[in-house]
């Protein structure tokens, strides 16, 4: 069955860049993941890696001055016929816009910057039921309470009414989850959703988000800096570090047998429940650079325990797959696979 | 424990409130009065560093800033133990008299890049507070920056650069050495590392280990996140809607919370580890933090929490001292077997 089998979203070697007044900022520089059917995919990394650009690029809603300016995004929606490569399509474009909301949504950090403070919630999450279907007024309202229903908002007929301002931080990231699924997307891409909220508000949301997966039968595309969130949700992760993914696989492979220098330094400067100071914190030397400050070679050379200089300040390292589904860029991992050939 | 004793409390803050009153409406006739810290007690000993964790509005911050009387407390004591030895109550003393007092408190903010006065140089950031107090003498007052520069692991060839040139992490290092200028006893440290990336989270982490270790600091440590806290603090207390419901040894609350909040709370820690993923498996907490302008009758956590009953809903439960040291403000803390997960309730009285 070859074509269940395919990917729902194939991004190939995607390039997004800004052009600003000092130059040209590669946020993301390369990036290549596969997005599997009915999967979680964690996109993880610290500021500036290009993780939320990366997730902005697929739907084309990269801030300006940012532009795809490279790689392919293989869109296959509907199995059986082709796929569309979304880095192909005009950003304001109608093709891009059928897909926007309706096959592939998105939710944000930041609820009260996405939703309207004007707008009551059942109308903002209404509009794209009547964009994207064509079920009357009667019909669109009845599938939003039951969209506001499903994201567990107490007496949903009495919210659609509600402005946001009236609503809690946890339950106005509801009613955005509730507009991001009202069409049944395919695809939903998370940015950070429970970041700005309490642990106890976060351990609903995404206990929510995993039911409503299921439910839904969807892909979710989640981007978090949160080791914690990524080990509690994620089937796949990419690791990002200043535009490039340097590690992915499978989340059990990226906990327990990290290959990256980067990915390993992560997942130990993060204090677990249980360790105290007598067990000290890993600590990665000096800072993630600026934009413009890119270094040369491997970009997290300057940071690296295991550099080798002439090697990783002067080439960047290959991709190197060492297990299906698997991905190293480090020349540790070239070492590697010279020495099994 | 007789050296727990022997020690003098550097602090001893006994039922503090802090009430802020709103108005609204026409012509501001309403009034609605936020009880946001609500008879807070605790004690802190030199050298020691106390963790208050909870959630977004449960009083953390405030506490924090009646301690260093940004907030004016609308009642308790906060006793602060002077180097002599004599206890003052910082929480009534007026304004001038407070100003010996400000220098031995000090605050380190969460947002590195809206604490800092983008128009200052370094020298200037970290030298102000310094004239401010007539410490040191002009000459001297540079020689005191390069040094604290170094402390905190910057190097002095940054001393004319503005803040917009440095990283996250690298202004969270500026606030600590302005925090440090004045030599201060007691440094309060309110989510200082939360706006920061992982990797450089750990290091201004193990700076403020070293330097508490160097200087003898006793630190007030308020975060959200439960995993830093029990790295950072020998102690814990834990706060909702302006009260604390438990507090005790750091080790012992996390092992062996007593108060059905804490438990919630550490259950929605997301482990890092794939293969036990507890905030899937386990019933998250039900409903929402309380409103502090109405908090619900009785108890505060009871429409939350999965153990109420009759008693919770009437009447409220004071903070007292377990068997092992700790303190819950709980009816049930001595039935209550919370120390796994989800926690349950004792043999005599099986979970509804």
């Amino acid at each position: 069955m070859p074509e269940s089998s395919d990917p729902l979203l194939k991004v190939e070697d995607l390039r997004t860049q800004f052009e600003t007044d000092h130059g040209t900022v590669r946020a993301v520089d390369g990036v290549s993941f596969e997005l599997p059917r009915r999967k979680t995919v964690c996109i993880v990394g610290e500021s500036g890696c290009g993780k939320s650009v990366t997730g902005r690029s697929i739907l084309q809603v990269v801030d300006k001055p940012g532009k795809v300016t490279g790689g392919r995004m293989l869109w296959h929606g509907e199995t059986g016929s082709a796929p569309v490569d979304l880095a192909s399509l005009d950003p304001k474009g109608s093709e891009i816009r059928r897909i926007r909301g309706n096959e592939i949504s998105m939710v944000f950090q930041e609820p009260m910057t996405s939703l309207s403070p004007v707008h009551t919630i059942g109308n903002q999450i209404m509009e794209a039921v009547r964009i994207h279907t064509d079920l009357d007024m009667a019909a669109a309202k009845e599938r939003v309470i039951e969209a506001l229903d499903q994201v567990g908002m107490p007496k949903p007929a009495e919210r659609f009414d509600a402005y946001t301002f009236q609503l809690s931080g946890g339950m106005r990231q509801r009613a955005m989850i509730a507009m991001a699924l009202v069409c049944r997307p395919k695809l939903l891409i998370a940015d950070e959703p429970t970041t700005a909220l309490d642990v106890t508000t976060q351990a609903q949301i995404l206990r929510l988000l995993a039911s409503l997966q299921a439910e839904l039968d969807m892909s979710v595309l989640f981007v978090t800096h949160d080791m914690g969130v990524v080990a509690q949700i994620a089937d796949e992760v990419v690791v990002m570090y200043l535009g490039t993914v340097v590690e992915s696989g499978p989340v059990e492979q990226i906990f327990h047998d990290p290959q990256h220098p980067y990915t390993q330094a992560l997942l130990a400067a993060v204090p677990r429940i249980g360790q105290d100071r007598s067990d000290r914190l890993v600590t990665i030397r000096g800072t993630v650079p600026g934009p413009q400050a890119r270094p040369p070679g491997c970009p997290f050379h300057p940071r690296c325990d295991h550099v080798r200089p002439g090697e990783c300040d002067v080439r960047e390292p290959r991709t190197v797959t060492i297990a299906p589904r698997r991905d190293v860029r480090c020349v540790l991992a070239e070492d590697q696979e010279e020495s099994h050939e | 424990m007789s050296e727990l004793e022997d020690q003098k409390n550097l602090l001893e803050v006994r039922d503090l409130r802090m009430h802020f009153t709103r108005r609204s409406g026409m012509f501001r006739r309403h009034s609605t009065t936020v009880r946001a810290v609500d008879g807070v007690s605790f004690d802190m000993s030199e050298g020691e560093t106390l963790g208050l964790v909870g959630e977004s509005g449960c009083g953390k911050t405030s506490v924090g800033r009646s301690l260093i009387r940004t907030y004016a407390p609308t009642g308790g004591q906060v006793n602060y133990r002077r180097s002599d030895g004599d206890q003052v109550d910082l929480a009534t003393l007026p304004g001038k008299a407070l100003r010996p007092y400000r220098r031995e408190l000090r605050m380190i903010f969460q947002d590195p890049f809206s604490s800092l006065n983008p128009r200052m140089t370094v020298r200037d950031i970290i030298a102000e507070p310094l004239r401010n107090n007539r410490t040191a003498h002009r000459r001297k007052v540079d020689e005191k920056v390069v040094d604290l520069l170094q402390i905190v692991g910057l190097r002095a060839d940054y001393l004319d650069r503005y803040p917009h040139a440095f990283s996250g992490g690298e202004r969270q290092r500026i606030v600590i050495a302005r925090a440090l200028s004045l030599d201060p006893r007691l440094v309060i440290a309110d989510e200082a590392v939360s706006a920061l990336d992982v990797s450089v989270r750990a290091q201004i982490l193990e700076l403020l280990v070293d330097l508490q270790a160097d200087h003898g600091l006793t630190y007030l440590f308020i975060s959200h996140d439960l995993a830093v806290v029990r790295y950072m603090c020998d102690r814990v207390a834990v706060m909702y809607v302006g009260k604390i419901v438990e507090i005790g040894q750091t080790g012992t609350v996390y092992s062996r919370p007593r108060h059905p909040y804490t438990r919630a709370l550490l259950d929605s820690v997301p482990e890092p580890d794939p293969t036990r993923r507890n905030l899937l498996t386990q019933e998250p907490l039900r409903g929402e933090v309380a409103d502090p302008s109405d908090p619900p009758a009785g108890c505060s956590f009871n429409p939350r929490c999965p153990f109420a009953e009759e008693i919770c809903r009437r009447e409220e439960p004071e903070l007292r001292t377990l068997d092992d040291g700790t303190q819950a403000a709980c009816h049930f803390a001595e039935e209550l077997n919370l120390a796994s997960p989800g926690g349950r309730a004792g043999a005599e009285r099986p979970m509804r």
